[in-house]
C-alpha cells in the first residue's frame, strides 16, 4: 500500500511538474505573439499636430522574412499610435543586402562596405499615397536563430504633409478630422516636405522555413 | 508510513528482547562504558549526503554523538530558449550565456543515542537530539549577454526593467544581467530515530545503520534577484499571521549507513 501510495504521489509531482514547464512554455509564446514584431518612433512631425510629437508606428500584419545568408527581406502592415496626424502609415518594406553571411552582431549601413539597407514606407497623406525611402537607414541584427532575426534600426525619411496642418480648435469642435483632407483655396492639397527620424526601430521576424 | 515505522519499532524491540535471553559468553564481554572513556567514528552515506560522526559515552548506556551530513551536487541544466521581454511590448527569443546551479546542504546534528534495554551492550539505540544547517541550501544563477540588452538601450539599472520567461516563470532582471535564485530552508530542528549497531563499535571496526525522523522547523522561501516568489508548502503550519506562516513544520525520513572505528581501546 504504501509503494502504491508512493507512486501515486511520484506521479502526481511528475504531473504537477510537466504542467508548470508547459504553462512557461505558454507564456513564452503568448509574450511572444503578443510583443510588436516591428515597431518604430517617427521624430520631427511635431510641427504638424500637436498629437505628432513621438508618433509609435507597430507592425500588424508581419510577414515572416525571406532570408538567404547575405540578404534579409520582409514586409508589414503597420498601425500607429496616433490617429489624428497628417499621416496615416500603411505598410513598409524592408530588403538588407549585407557583403558578409548575415548572423547576429551584423551591422549593415546603407552605401557603406557594400551594404544596401533599402527601407520604404507607404503612407496616406492629404488623401494621396504616397512612398518614401528612407536615407541613412541603419540596421544592426542583434540575436539571430534558425526562426527568428531580432535587431535594431533607425534611419531618416521625409514625409509629404499638407500644408495646413490640423488645427487643435476642430478637434475641440467635436468634429473627428480626417488627416490630410484639409484643402487649400483653390480645393488642391499642397504638400510640404517634412524631414523626419526613424528612431528606437526594433523587428523580431520570423524566418521562413524554407532556410 | 507512521505503521511502518511503528511495525518497525516493535520488530525491533522484540528482536532485541529475545536477545537478551539468548546471551552467549561474548556479549557478556562488551565492555562497560563509562563517561568519556571511549571514542567511536563513524563515516559513511546517507539521505542527506556524506556522513562524518564523532560519538562518546556520557552515561553507561547513552551515547552524545555529532554528527555531520554534508551534500554537494551541481546539476546541469541545459540551456533553454527563453523569452525576453522589454518595455514597450517588446519580446523576443534568447539563450542564457550560462547557467549554474549547486545545491549545498551542511547538516549538524547533536543526538543522544539511548540503549534502555541493554545498558549499552545491545545493538537497537534510541535516537534523539538538536538538528541545525545552513539556511540558503541552493542557489541558481542564470547569466545572458548584457551587450544585447544595450543595443535594444538597455543597461545598468534600467535592466531592472527587462523580465525573463523562463521554466521557472517571469522573473526580472538584476543590473548585471542575471537571474539569481536562492532558497533559504528552516535554520533546523529535532530528530528522532533508531540506530542499530553501537556507535563505539566493541571491535575496531563496525558497521552502523540509521533510521529516523526529522522535524524541521522554520520558514522555506525562494528568491529570485532578491523577491521573494514564494513559501514552499508543509505538512504542517501551525501559526499565520496577515503575511502568511510564520513558521512551519517539515516532516521527512532520514536513512543512513556507517562504518564505525573505535578511536580507544576500552
Amino acid at each position: 500500500m504504501g509503494v502504491i501510495s508512493f507512486i501515486r504521489k511520484g506521479t502526481a509531482a511528475l504531473t504537477v511538474f510537466l504542467l508548470l514547464c508547459s504553462m512557461s512554455e505558454c507564456d513564452k509564446q503568448s509574450a511572444l505573439r503578443h510583443g510588436y514584431d516591428l515597431d518604430f518612433t517617427i521624430e520631427g512631425l511635431e510641427g504638424t499636430s500637436q498629437e505628432a510629437e513621438q508618433l509609435s508606428v507597430y507592425g500588424k500584419d508581419v510577414m515572416p522574412a525571406v532570408v538567404s545568408s547575405t540578404s534579409l527581406s520582409w514586409e508589414a502592415e503597420l498601425m500607429q499610435s496616433v490617429i489624428a496626424v497628417p499621416v496615416d502609415f500603411g505598410t513598409a518594406t524592408f530588403s538588407i543586402r549585407s557583403a558578409e553571411t548575415i548572423a547576429a552582431g551584423t551591422q549593415c549601413v546603407d552605401g557603406q562596405d557594400g551594404a544596401s539597407v533599402d527601407i520604404s514606407l507607404v503612407y496616406t497623406s492629404g488623401g494621396t499615397v504616397h512612398t518614401a525611402q528612407v536615407e541613412d537607414a541603419a540596421l544592426r541584427v542583434v540575436l539571430m536563430s534558425s526562426k527568428y532575426a531580432t535587431g535594431t534600426f533607425s534611419g531618416n525619411v521625409t514625409l509629404k504633409c499638407p500644408q495646413d496642418p490640423v488645427a487643435s480648435e476642430d478637434i475641440s469642435d467635436g468634429e473627428m478630422p480626417v488627416p490630410g483632407t484639409d484643402l487649400g483655396t483653390d480645393g488642391a492639397v499642397t504638400f510640404v516636405d517634412v524631414p523626419c527620424r526613424i528612431v528606437d526601430g526594433f523587428f523580431n521576424i520570423l524566418l521562413q522555413e524554407t532556410l | 508510513m507512521r505503521k511502518i515505522f511503528i511495525s518497525i519499532i516493535i520488530l525491533l524491540s522484540a528482536a532485541s528482547l529475545i536477545q537478551v535471553s539468548a546471551r552467549t559468553k561474548k556479549e557478556i564481554d562488551f565492555p562497560e562504558r563509562s563517561p568519556l572513556s571511549n571514542f567511536g567514528l563513524g563515516l559513511g552515506i546517507s539521505s542527506e549526503g556524506w556522513g562524518l560522526s564523532l560519538s562518546t559515552p556520557i552515561h553507561r548506556a547513552v551515547m552524545f554523538r555529532l554528527d555531520y551530513n554534508m551534500l554537494l551536487t551541481y546539476p546541469h541544466d541545459p540551456l533553454e530558449v527563453n523569452v525576453a521581454c522589454l518595455p514597450g511590448n517588446r519580446a523576443f527569443e534568447i539563450r542564457p550565456d550560462f547557467i549554474r546551479q549547486g545545491f549545498n546542504s551542511h547538516v549538524l546534528r547533536l543526538l543522544f543515542d539511548w540503549d534502555p534495554i541493554r545498558q549499552g551492550k545491545g545493538r537497537f539505540w534510541l535516537t534523539g537530539g538538536l538538528i541545525l544547517q545552513n539556511r540558503e541550501s541552493y542557489k541558481y544563477l542564470e547569466q545572458y549577454d548584457k551587450s544585447v540588452f544595450s543595443h535594444f538601450g538597455y543597461s545598468g539599472e534600467q535592466l531592472r526593467d527587462v523580465s525573463i520567461i523562463n521554466k521557472h516563470g517571469e522573473i526580472y532582471l538584476n543590473p548585471d544581467a542575471q537571474i539569481i535564485r536562492r532558497m533559504h530552508r528552516q535554520w533546523g530542528g529535532l530528530y528522532l530515530g533508531m540506530k542499530f549497531g553501537n556507535p563505539i563499535p566493541k571491535r575496531v571496526v563496525g558497521v552502523t545503520g540509521e533510521i529516523g525522523v526529522p522535524i524541521r522547523v522554520g520558514t522555506v522561501r525562494t528568491e529570485a534577484n532578491d523577491i521573494v516568489y514564494l513559501n514552499e508548502g508543509s505538512l504542517i503550519e501551525p501559526v499565520f499571521d496577515s503575511y502568511g506562516p510564520v513558521w512551519q513544520v517539515h516532516l521527512s525520513l532520514y536513512f543512513s549507513l556507517q562504518l564505525t572505528f573505535r578511536l580507544g581501546r576500552d
